[in-house]
């Protein structure tokens, strides 16, 4: 009997949820918040933190369902157990199914905003509601307080240069993961497309990398393990990232 | 002190407030010179040290930028008439695929705050504009990437540096969130920094070696 713990971001519960169901493999499945990727240092010592303290001989392999998230796995160690993840940048590719997919999609047209049902049903802001390894934040509300820091004039200038990153938007994308009803959240990310006047499109998503991850079938050009004693780093080619010896020092 | 008095106001991000100083100065025959290194140049530095103080945040390095380069297009006519050379010359871009720019300005302005003369490339930045910013006498090739998607792109763009046979003379510095001193070396870079008033340190190391 083949158990895994699988560390998984809350933006991919329900792909993770429905590929543990359906896996021969015992799989026990640990949320963490979404959007703790804005701050890598804080999602890596919660997952390290995770690591650290679980028992040895319990699970065969721990499972992350993230990417790199903005370097948030680098500099994970494996201690008695492997790690295992998809050579990803970020939740889009574990969405999307395949690196190829992404990279012709982020080729295509990289000003794409993302959406998703389980991104946007388990926001508890309100005002950043897309996904990506950037934080984006919205800017609402932060305007009163500029102008009384730094005078109107400062201000209006802030927000321009702080709003530059919208203009080189011109996509919003839902994604459909094929689980629950995500219509409501699909007609919001169509409003914001439209406030925002952006193009908007949606794509069947894949829980292929999912599946593969939970179900154990991880093939090198794919899937990174890590083994007792090493720790994930970023590497500058196609693999994107490598694991070496000894304990992260980051 | 009038000089004083545009320092001060630079470092506090009023930027009408430097214009019309920055004026009454030259009127009154202050070298322009006098007034971009003892006013601009050096409250600058004072910004960057508040910064690294953990005193000012980007905002405040914004505005303070922002009033210092009001200044300087005032006072460039008259550094150019003057034969004032800048302290180096230097291309910025964000990598091709990437369209994040608030991290890359922002070091940009201090660059520009600091003495060099900048071209802004903007976002998405193919290699081979670099490679001709370098023809065009960039000294210094300065890239940043938001995302790891596109931290990639920083090889890629050195590689068409030493492709194009610069590799030699053109100095390169790479930053940007995802970006640490391990992937600058991993990619072959010469320099890094975490931050724009560190850029402005390592640019200006990387100008004297």
């Amino acid at each position: 009997m083949t158990r895994y713990l699988a560390l998984t971001c809350e933006a991919l519960a329900r792909s993770v949820y429905a590929a543990a169901a359906a896996t021969p493999h015992t799989v026990t499945v640990r949320l963490f918040r979404q959007g703790l990727h804005n701050t890598p240092n804080k999602l890596r010592a919660a997952l390290q933190a995770e690591i650290d303290a679980l028992p040895p001989g319990e699970w065969d392999a721990v499972l992350l369902a993230y990417g790199l998230c903005g370097n948030s796995t680098a500099g994970l160690t494996a201690r008695h157990t492997p790690l295992v993840l998809a050579r990803a940048h970020d939740c889009i590719t574990l969405y999307l199914g395949s690196q190829d997919r992404y990279r012709a999609e982020f080729e295509a047209h990289p000003g794409t905003y993302w959406y998703s049902l389980d991104y946007l049903e388990r926001s508890t802001d309100g005002a950043n509601v897309a996904l990506g390894a950037a934080n984006l934040g919205l800017m609402d509300g932060v305007y009163e307080d500029y102008v009384a820091k730094y005078g109107q004039d400062n201000a209006d200038y802030l927000m321009e240069v702080m709003g530059e990153w919208g203009r080189h938007y011109d996509r919003a994308v839902y994604i459909d993961m094929g689980s629950g009803d995500g219509s409501a959240y699909e007609q919001m990310a169509r409003d914001e497309a439209q406030r925002r006047g952006w193009r908007f499109e949606r794509k069947q998503g894949s829980r292929r990398l999912i599946e593969q991850l939970i179900n154990g079938a991880w093939n090198e050009d794919e899937f990174l393990v890590v083994p007792p004693g090493y720790t994930i780093r970023p590497a500058a080619d196609s693999l994107i990232m490598a694991e070496s010896p000894g304990a992260g020092d980051e | 002190m009038l000089i004083a008095e545009i320092r001060e106001a630079v470092i506090n991000g009023q930027a009408k407030v430097v214009a019309t100083k920055v004026e009454q100065a030259l009127n009154e025959g202050v070298p322009a010179d006098r007034i971009l290194h003892d006013a601009l140049i050096d409250g600058m530095r004072e910004v960057g040290e508040l910064f690294e103080q953990g005193e000012f945040f980007v905002p405040e390095m914004l505005i303070a930028a922002r009033a210092m380069k009001g200044a300087l297009e005032i006072l460039k006519p008259r550094l150019v008439a003057q034969g004032v050379e800048p302290l180096g010359r230097v291309a910025i871009g964000t990598v091709k695929g990437d369209l994040h720019d608030i991290g890359k300005s922002l070091v940009a302005m201090m660059l520009e705050g600091a003495g060099f003369e900048v071209m802004d490339l903007g976002v998405d930045v193919a290699p081979e504009k670099f490679v001709e910013a370098l023809q065009n006498g960039a000294q210094i090739v300065a890239m940043s990437a938001l995302l790891t998607t596109t931290m990639s792109n920083m090889k890629a763009t050195i590689d068409a540096i030493a492709a194009a046979g610069l590799r030699d003379k053109a100095l390169v510095m790479v930053g940007g969130a995802p970006v640490t001193q391990a992937y600058a070396d991993q990619v072959g870079a010469d320099g890094y920094a975490p931050d724009a008033s560190a850029a402005v340190r390592k640019a200006r190391e990387l100008i004297a070696s």
